[in-house]
């Protein structure tokens, strides 16, 4: 049982990996390839680890923290893909 | 206690055979993957970041693109240059830093024709046979609805609405307004490439008006209601920085144009200009017709709107500007969309060649437009696949304009620019 359920677990990673990546590509059009940013004005999203990622995502949809397009933004997205999100941009350099 | 073991074996067995045959079946349809050849048809904003989406999936498939122009030109910020905040070589790229990091090769070629039934391309110097093709040809011009417009071939009339030589060409133009100068912007009947690009062009050119000084004016003739994009902030901006420079008809279509005599008709006026630029009616490219992508009579090509399959051929995708919005769905032709279902096609080209049903469509759109040299205005969305419409939607309260011009927005239309045409371009 051990066994399988490593593989089990194994191929679920594998999956949400792939599946965070398609709902975190389109972000980089303004965030910059792997979430590292070119200009001053729009910020890096890599490494800002996972819970202050999540935060500040939630605050946006909430309306406590303000930009006028992330607030536009924030909305679509579910609290379980914010995570994902998150999961994604922690790990990229 | 020896059933429940003997139960338990008995399901680990099976669990175990399916997980094996399924990781098996998967190193096969990988190695499918891995002997297979996306050929991409135009390397713009959809062209690229497919392209380069299908090299993330997978390392060892053969990826080459088909693209006439040897440098990137990029569309958007291109009216930066006519409003002369911008130089051509700013929105200029090469592609040899994508091609070197990609492991994606580019033919520089025209692509003729497509054979469907047979899986190959062919542009006049070669054949390519593909297991995915991916088009994201962008738009044709389409003059013919312009009274006397194929018989002016005087270099007069233009569009620059394809970033290039047109574009470096009207930059130079608006260099040259005197005073008591017209210069008149025609807008097409919606759907076109960019929709508030027309707008934004007339703003930077009135902006370079007001800097210099100069007594001209700027006068668009909508061919629309209204203004297609980002309306009331626009109209604001023209209210209060250029009431005196632009002049908004619309309803306007233009029906003819007598080069000689430098005037432009619609259905009830006739307006003189001295520089006159024509944004003519868009369709998706001849070659989408001519390879039975488009039904006759329509204007762009259908696709399936979960993967951008083509309704003709399961093995072709088409994405950016030349799919039809009534399959897709309400989405701007824009060059932010084109990237996002760029995106969308390298999923579903690796996913489809490993047997898989790809992950659903998320796309973004930011599209920022400046008002004058130093304010911007924006709308941004979020799009998602509905099952229930079989169609791309935007996500309930996730689409929207900035409140307001500001100087931040001009700011970060810039880092936009430099931004996506790195993840594209590198």
């Amino acid at each position: 049982m051990t066994l399988v359920k490593f593989i089990v677990i194994a191929f679920m990673f594998l999956l949400s990996t792939l599946n965070a990546n398609n709902l975190a590509l389109p972000c980089a059009g303004c965030h910059g390839s792997n979430g590292v940013s070119t200009g001053e004005t729009i910020p890096s999203i890599n490494n800002l680890g996972r819970k202050y990622f999540i935060e500040a995502f939630k605050e946006y949809k909430n309306g406590t923290r303000n930009n006028y397009i992330m607030k536009i933004i924030s909305n679509g997205y579910s609290d379980e893909q914010i995570k994902l999100l998150a999961d994604y941009y922690d790990k990229q350099n | 206690m020896i059933n429940k073991i003997r139960n338990i074996n008995r399901r680990s067995f099976i669990l175990g055979s399916s997980l094996a045959f399924s990781c098996v079946s998967k190193v096969l349809a990988n190695n499918i993957a891995n002997k297979a050849h996306i050929v991409v048809v135009g390397a713009g904003w959809g062209g690229l970041s497919a392209a380069k989406t299908a090299r993330l999936l997978n390392k060892e498939c053969k990826i080459t693109i088909i693209e006439k122009n040897k440098k990137f030109m990029s569309c958007p910020i291109s009216n930066w240059v006519i409003g002369q905040i911008k130089e051509i070589d700013d929105i200029s790229f090469k592609y040899d830093n994508f091609v070197k990091n990609n492991n994606i090769d580019i033919i520089f070629d025209e692509v003729i024709s497509i054979n469907l039934s047979k899986k190959y391309i062919a542009t006049s110097n070669t054949k390519l046979r593909y297991d995915k093709l991916i088009l994201s040809p962008g738009i044709q011009l389409d003059f013919s609805s312009i009274e006397g417009f194929s018989n002016i071939n005087d270099g007069s009339l233009f569009s620059a609405w394809e970033a290039g030589d047109e574009t470096k060409f009207l930059a130079k133009k608006i260099k040259q307004i005197q005073n008591g100068d017209n210069i008149i912007i025609t807008v097409p009947l919606s759907p076109y490439r960019c929709p508030p690009g027309p707008y934004e062009r007339a703003s930077l050119i009135a902006a370079y008006i007001r800097k210099r000084k100069i007594n001209a004016k700027v006068i668009v003739l909508d061919a629309n209601q209204k203004v297609v994009s980002k309306g009331s902030l626009f109209k604001k901006a023209w209210q209060d920085l250029y009431g005196d420079i632009i002049f908004y008809n619309k309803d306007s279509q233009v029906r003819s144009v007598d080069a000689k005599e430098k005037k432009i008709f619609t259905d009830f006026e006739e307006f003189d200009y001295k520089i006159a630029n024509i944004i003519p009616s868009q369709r998706a490219p001849d070659l989408l017709i001519n390879a039975g992508l488009i039904e006759k009579g329509r204007k762009w090509a259908p696709v399936n709107s979960y993967d951008f399959t083509s309704k003709f051929s399961e093995d072709i995708l088409v994405i950016g500007d030349s799919t039809d919005a009534s399959s897709v769905g309400s989405i701007p032709k824009s060059g932010y969309v084109a990237y996002s279902m760029g995106k969308v096609a390298g999923y579903a080209s690796y996913y489809h060649l490993i047997g898989r049903n790809p992950p659903s469509p998320s796309m973004i759109n930011t599209c920022y437009s400046l008002v004058s040299e130093k304010e911007g205005i924006s709308v941004s969305a979020v799009y998602k696949y509905n099952k229930e419409k079989n169609k791309i939607v935007s996500v309930k309260n996730a689409s929207g304009l900035s409140p307001k011009r500001s100087n931040i927005i001009a700011l970060n239309a810039w880092d936009w620019a430099q931004a996506i045409w790195k993840d594209m371009l590198t």
